[in-house]
């Protein structure tokens, strides 16, 4: 089908393509959407039948992120390749596995290849995703025509990969920095909240911040709470400062005036 | 030089030897990159700031100023997320911090240029650049500016990630700025006066604006109980009252 497509009208969508993939990195971005952008891409610009994406989740388990349809059958065939089939060995290896024959794969992947075939598809391409050497996922691409991919289509395929990839390492990226950002800003809400509770308790107290302190810590451990939790309810008044004194300071006479 | 050359110069300076892993630099660093008079870091996080590092005295003070008054570039770039450029204090426009204005120019500042650390959707602090000299920051200084900002945003979050979730680095607190006392007279404010915590951080303020001194050291007296602050009914004229 796609050598009936006019060059020109090929090149536009192929321009188009990129043009919008990029673009679409430069800003926030969902990642989802622009996975299913891509795998969408393959199969317009007539690289595959159908075609996925599968990254590996934290235990090496590769889960589809994005496909070109969302036909049962389809999804079926991805999911299989936890145990067998193309991507887990573009995944396994760190290479591409190219025009892979399904009739002739029968010992290969005995499951994976009967089911690809049962579904309409001869043929079967894995691209790995790598962040720079680790490989991340795999671009799968499915084929309704035997004999595979033009040396031209696969260069295609392969660019396509990598702007999943970058794409995919973006997101990480800017997804760990804010929650380290957040992490950062609660830690200096928690300093604030603590100090200005030791405040409080020590002027109620008479005594000194060295053992509000304490009188703080000592509840929070009394009653596994977090320090940062005690002393949030100190300052919002929901935990009343006399309950937070288990024991108070007899032996603490207030320190003389300056 | 294109945008490649300043961020490759700019990442080297801020991963060259120690200012990777010594928050006390960055300050130092960000002068250098940035060829200005004085810089200072300081975190934020919604209403709370605390300064990281200052690269002299007089901009740990001028950064130290602006938290007390609640008005200068610090506040303003870290409210709207966008630098917040004023090459002359003496200018026409500096209507906008009547109080921070004079007292920047009383200590010789003449510019002041501060950059939000933007974290994706977050900002968690301002880099205020401060010059001696009225005038624009070069093209360079502008170009490389928001470049250092991401340095110092990749930073700060490299030095944090080494701490639990709920504590702040160590070597992100500035221990010579003494904020942890004025936090603590807030507390103490509140309960004394049995007021809200917001509203105890206005009151010390007010009252370190009223008396003439700075909040640092009316927090210290509070916390030494050489102050206090008594309710409306029975203050003196600066609001507050010898501690007895």
């Amino acid at each position: 089908m796609n050598d009936r497509m006019s060059s020109v009208t090929r090149e536009d969508l192929l321009v188009r393509t990129f043009v919008e993939l990029t673009d679409s990195l430069v800003d926030d971005f969902d990642i989802i959407d622009l996975l299913t952008a891509l795998a969408d891409g393959c199969v317009e610009l007539g690289l595959a039948s159908a075609s996925g994406i599968l990254l590996s989740d934290e235990h090496g388990k590769l889960r589809v992120m994005a496909a070109s349809s969302e036909r049962t059958r389809l999804l079926e065939l991805f999911q299989l390749q936890n145990d067998e089939g193309p991507c887990l060995e573009a995944y396994a290896t760190g290479e591409a596995v190219l025009d892979a024959d399904l009739s002739a794969a029968f010992d290969r992947w005995p499951r994976f290849a009967p089911e690809a075939l049962a579904a309409g598809f001869r043929s079967v391409d894995a691209l790995p995703l790598r962040l720079r050497a680790a490989p991340i996922g795999a671009l799968n691409l499915f084929s309704a025509l035997p004999g595979g991919m033009s040396e031209a289509n696969r260069r295609i395929a392969r660019a396509m990969g990598d702007v999943a990839a970058i794409a995919i390492i973006q997101n990480q990226m800017v997804r760990e920095s804010e929650v380290r950002a957040r992490q950062l800003q609660h830690a200096l809400d928690s300093r604030v909240a603590i100090e200005q509770a030791k405040g409080m308790v020590a002027e109620r107290l008479a005594c000194d911040m060295d053992h509000a302190f304490g009188v703080i810590r000592s509840y929070a451990r009394s009653h596994r709470r977090h320090l940062t939790a005690v002393a949030a309810e100190i300052i919002a008044g929901t935990l009343s400062l006399e309950a937070a004194v288990v024991t108070p300071p007899v032996d603490r006479p207030r320190p003389p005036a300056g | 030089m294109n945008r490649a050359e300043r961020m490759s110069r700019v990442a080297a300076l801020f991963a060259d030897g120690a200012a990777s892993v010594a928050p006390r630099s960055l300050c130092g660093t960000s002068v250098a990159a940035l060829l200005v008079s004085s810089a200072g870091l300081t975190l934020m996080s919604g209403d709370h700031s605390s300064p990281v590092c200052a690269s002299d005295t007089r901009a740990g003070d001028l950064d130290d100023l602006q938290f007390a008054l609640g008005e200068g570039p610090c506040p303003d770039a870290h409210r709207s997320r966008t630098p917040i450029f004023e090459p002359d204090l003496e200018g026409a426009s500096t209507g906008r911090w009547p109080q921070f204005a004079p007292a920047a120019v009383d200590v010789g500042v003449r510019g002041v240029f501060a950059f939000p650390l933007n974290a994706g959707v977050d900002c968690i602090g301002v880099l205020t650049l401060y010059q001696d000299a009225a005038g624009d920051l070069t093209p360079d200084q502008a170009a490389d500016g928001p470049l250092v900002a991401e340095a110092l945003v990749r930073s700060m979050l490299t030095i944090q990630s080494g701490s639990g979730p709920d504590v702040l680095a160590r070597e992100l607190i500035d221990v010579d700025a003494h904020r942890a006392e004025v936090h603590q007279a807030t507390g103490m404010v509140a309960v004394q006066l049995g007021i809200a915590i917001t509203d105890a951080a206005l009151r010390l303020r007010a009252f370190a604006y009223a008396s003439g001194r700075s909040v640092a050291a009316v927090a210290r007296d509070i916390v030494d109980r050489r102050v206090r602050l008594a309710d409306d009914a029975d203050r003196d004229e600066a609001g507050g009252v010898p501690f007895e």
